[in-house]
Order: C-alpha cells, then structure tokens, then sequence
C-alpha cells in the first residue's frame, strides 16, 4: 500500500507537467505574444509582487502582538519563575506584572468550599496561605502568566479561568467555548523547518495558566469537594 | 581566415541575450504556474490547532509551499524543454561549439532560476495582502521582508538554488534523452528507486536534510555543478544537424 501512496505524487506531477505542456500549446496557438506584450505581462507582474510588499508594510496591524524567538524564551522563563515560586510560597517572587485581580471575602462560619466549573481538572493553580487571624476574612489573589500560542500574544485574546465567590463557596469558572481561527503568512516553506532558515516562532508557545493565592485563617477547613490538588 | 575573431565569452554572451528573448514564454509559463500555485495556497499550506482553557484556537498558515511545489515542477519542465532539438537547433543561428551553447543553456538557466526564486518568494505578498483586505478570517501581522530581510534572503538564495538545481537535472535528462530514447525509460525507474528504496530515501536525507542550510546551499550548489558537468559531457556525443 505504502508503495502504492508514493507513486500518488508521481503521478499527479505527470498530470500537472502533461496539462501545463497541453495548456501551453493551446494557448500558443490562439494567443500570438509579440516581444514587447510578453515584456509588458512580465514588468507588470513584477511591479504587482514588489507593490503588495511595500502595501503589505502598510496594512494596519489588528492582531496580537507577535514577537520573536529569544523574547519568547524569556517570556517562557518569566513563567517558570513565577511558577516555581508560587509552588515555593515565595510571595515576594510573584511578578507584579502577573497581578489581575486582589480581593477580601468575608466567610460565614468555619468552611471554605473550592468548586470549579470543569469536572476533569482544576482550571486554576490554588495555593492556601494559613494565617494566625482570628477574623473571618479571606484574602485573594488572581494572577496570569505569559500565553504566546505559535508566536502570537493571546493574553488579552484567550479568556483565563474567572474565579468569584457565591456566598462560602470559591468558584472557578471555565471560559465558555470560544473558537478563533487566525491567518498566519509565513516567509519559509515548511520544508526548511529542518535547517536552520527557519528561526521560527511559528511553533513557539508558552502556556499561560491561572493562579489564585489565598490566605486562609486557620480556623477555616478549606474543602476541595473535587479532591483536587491545592498547594 | 576570418575577418572577425571571436571569443568564448562574446560567443556565449549573444547567445544568452537570443536565449532570454526567446525563451520569453518560459517567463510568461512561471507567472502562469505561480498563479495557479496562488490560487491552490488560498486555502493555507498548513493548519495547526490547540485548545487552552476550552478556547479552541486555529492558525492557517500561508506560505510559499504550494507555490515552490508548481514551479518546481515547472522547472523540471523547463530544463528539459531546453534541451529539445528544436531548442538546439536555434544554436546553429550562431557560430558555435557545444561548449558555448550548454554555457550560454546553464547562464540562461540560472537567470531565469533567480526570477523564479525571488518572484516566488515575493508571490507570498500577493496573497498576504489579498487575504487581508478581502479575507473573512482575522489575520496575525506576521514578519514581512523588510522585518527579516537575511532571512528573507537566506530563503530566496535557496529557493533559487533548488530551482536551478531542478532544472539543471531536468537538463540532465533531456540531454541523457536526447542521446538515447532508453532514457525515456531508465529515468522514471532512477527517479522512482530514489524515492521508494532505503538508499534512495537515505540519499534524500543526505542532501536535503541537513541541520545547517549552508551545507544544503553547498549540497545544492554540488548537484547542480554535477548535473551540468554530465549534461555537458553527454551533449558532446549528440549528432550534429544534417
């Protein structure tokens, strides 16, 4: 079978040489190009291709923000940072920059529930931070790190996990179901992806995530109904 | 005696200025290709998805792909039409040697590799812009030229390399075709043990498969030399006109 698939592209070479060969006389024989036609066909196409890159230069830029491949080794390490000092408790670590929401909550009673929208899987890093306070308030912080998906900033773009409160209960909530497609132009053919032409951000990607940092008197029992993992 | 001594070079020289003029419509054919390589590239050469947080995401990526494939093929095309006899008979307009007429074959050829390379490279332009304005799908601003100019040269150099070697070894064939019409047969069986054996796939991989593009561009840069140098050697023992 394999053998038979790799006659497939031979054959529709043979095809599109033998249709090009055929179309080319016909048109020979209906059209007659004089020099100075062929000459004119072939300057107007010339000034069409360099004409729509000075156009291209011009076009307004209504996407994300695409970047380079060192910028986005450092935006991937900007995220490893910040999560490993998340995981480490390390507050004074945690990137400003990455900073989306604060917030108070006063808790009736002695139990936190941690619910969230998705039954899989946490959609958000949790972390609890327990206090000696002897106050019912619980204080938060939402944090999003770096997202580039294939070279293109999707912070602004993707919407994270939403966290709210209903009453004792923490809610993390899945985005809704949202599809965006994109063009992307590209200067390389895919088969140079191999060499070293091709520098390329186009398979670049760095995973954003949510992180929600609590900090929890001790006198409240936080329950993860879900069993999932909390820091 | 003769009035008028020639060189080597003035020989080749107006025999390449014939050869341009007259292989216009080779030209025109490449624009021909490139368009309807435009026109199949529409639709993206390649898709990639993902999905974070529930959001589905769907890059459609546009490059020169389809567009290398059509003229590749045409250049295939183009090497071995030169080598027709009604091509080479074009030649005997001139006071010439085979050496002169394969020089003049190989510069042409080159020349015409250079505006295939570079306007199909830039044809990429054209639908970045066509699909921008007139394109339902959002599009990403990616890098133009004038943003990665080495690369975007780095990509020319070797689109026009693969190019002529293309059609260095489409002159190969028409040359071993030309000499003998077994070829006819031995070609389609070479070109088909290289792509479906081991050894074939290995020497694929070898030339073409490189972790540096300078050893592809040297790679290329030694096929090409190669194809012409047998061509050369071949078109030695051709007949001459009667």
């Amino acid at each position: 079978m394999t053998v038979i698939m790799a006659f497939i592209p031979i054959l529709l070479i043979l095809l599109f040489s033998w249709f090009i060969r055929i179309g080319m006389k016909n048109l020979s024989k209906r059209i007659i190009l004089t020099k100075g036609l062929a000459k004119g066909i072939i300057l107007s196409y010339i000034s069409v291709l360099f004409l729509a890159v000075v156009v291209y230069e011009f076009l307004p830029d209504n996407s994300e923000e695409v970047i380079t491949l060192n910028e986005l080794e450092k935006l991937e390490n900007e995220n490893q940072v910040f999560d490993e000092a998340f995981r480490k408790n390390e507050v004074s670590k945690l990137k400003n920059d990455f900073l989306v929401e604060e917030w108070t909550h006063e808790v009736e009673g002695d139990t936190l529930h941690v619910v969230t929208s998705n039954s899989d899987y946490l959609t958000a890093k949790v972390y609890v931070e327990w206090t000696d306070s002897k106050e019912q308030q619980v204080e938060g912080k939402v944090y999003r790190t770096n997202i580039f998906i294939y070279g293109m900033n999707m912070k602004d773009r993707i919407p994270f996990s939403k966290v709210k409160w209903e009453e004792n209960q923490l809610i993390i909530e899945e985005p809704t179901k949202q599809e965006f497609k994109y063009y992307r132009f590209s200067n390389n053919l895919a088969l140079f992806t191999i060499n070293d032409i091709l520098p390329s951000i186009e398979s670049g990607r760095v995973q954003g995530e949510t992180y929600v940092y609590l900090k929890v008197p001790k006198h409240i029992n936080v329950v993860d109904e879900m069993g999932l993992q909390l820091y | 005696m003769f009035l008028t001594n020639s060189t080597l070079g003035k020989v080749v020289r107006a025999q390449v200025r014939f050869k341009i003029n007259a292989y216009m419509g080779a030209l025109l054919s490449l624009i021909f290709v490139q368009l309807i390589g435009l026109l199949f590239s529409t639709n993206g050469s390649s898709t990639r998805g993902t999905s974070v947080n529930n959001i589905q995401i769907q890059v459609i990526t546009i490059s020169n792909d389809l567009v290398f494939v059509f003229v590749a093929i045409w250049a295939l095309f183009v090497g071995n039409l030169i080598t027709t006899r009604a091509y080479r008979y074009d030649d005997f307009s001139f006071v010439t040697t085979r050496l002169s007429s394969n020089l003049a074959n190989i510069l042409v050829l080159l020349m015409i590799s250079i505006f295939a390379g570079v306007t199909t490279f830039l044809s990429n332009n054209v639908l970045r812009v066509y699909l921008s304005i007139f394109g339902s799908t959002e599009y990403t601003k990616s890098p133009g030229v004038f943003d990665e100019p080495f690369s975007s040269i780095g990509t020319m150099l070797v689109i026009t390399l693969l190019i002529l070697s293309l059609s260095s070894g489409g002159y190969l064939a028409g040359m071993l075709i030309q000499n003998s019409r077994l070829f006819l047969l031995v070609i389609p069986i070479i070109v088909l043990s290289i792509l479906t054996t081991e050894i074939g796939q290995t020497l694929i991989q070898i030339l073409f498969m490189n972790e540096s593009t300078w050893l592809l561009i040297v790679n290329l840069i030694f096929m090409t030399i190669v194809f012409f140098g047998i061509a050369i050697a071949i078109s030695n023992r051709l007949e001459v006109r009667a």
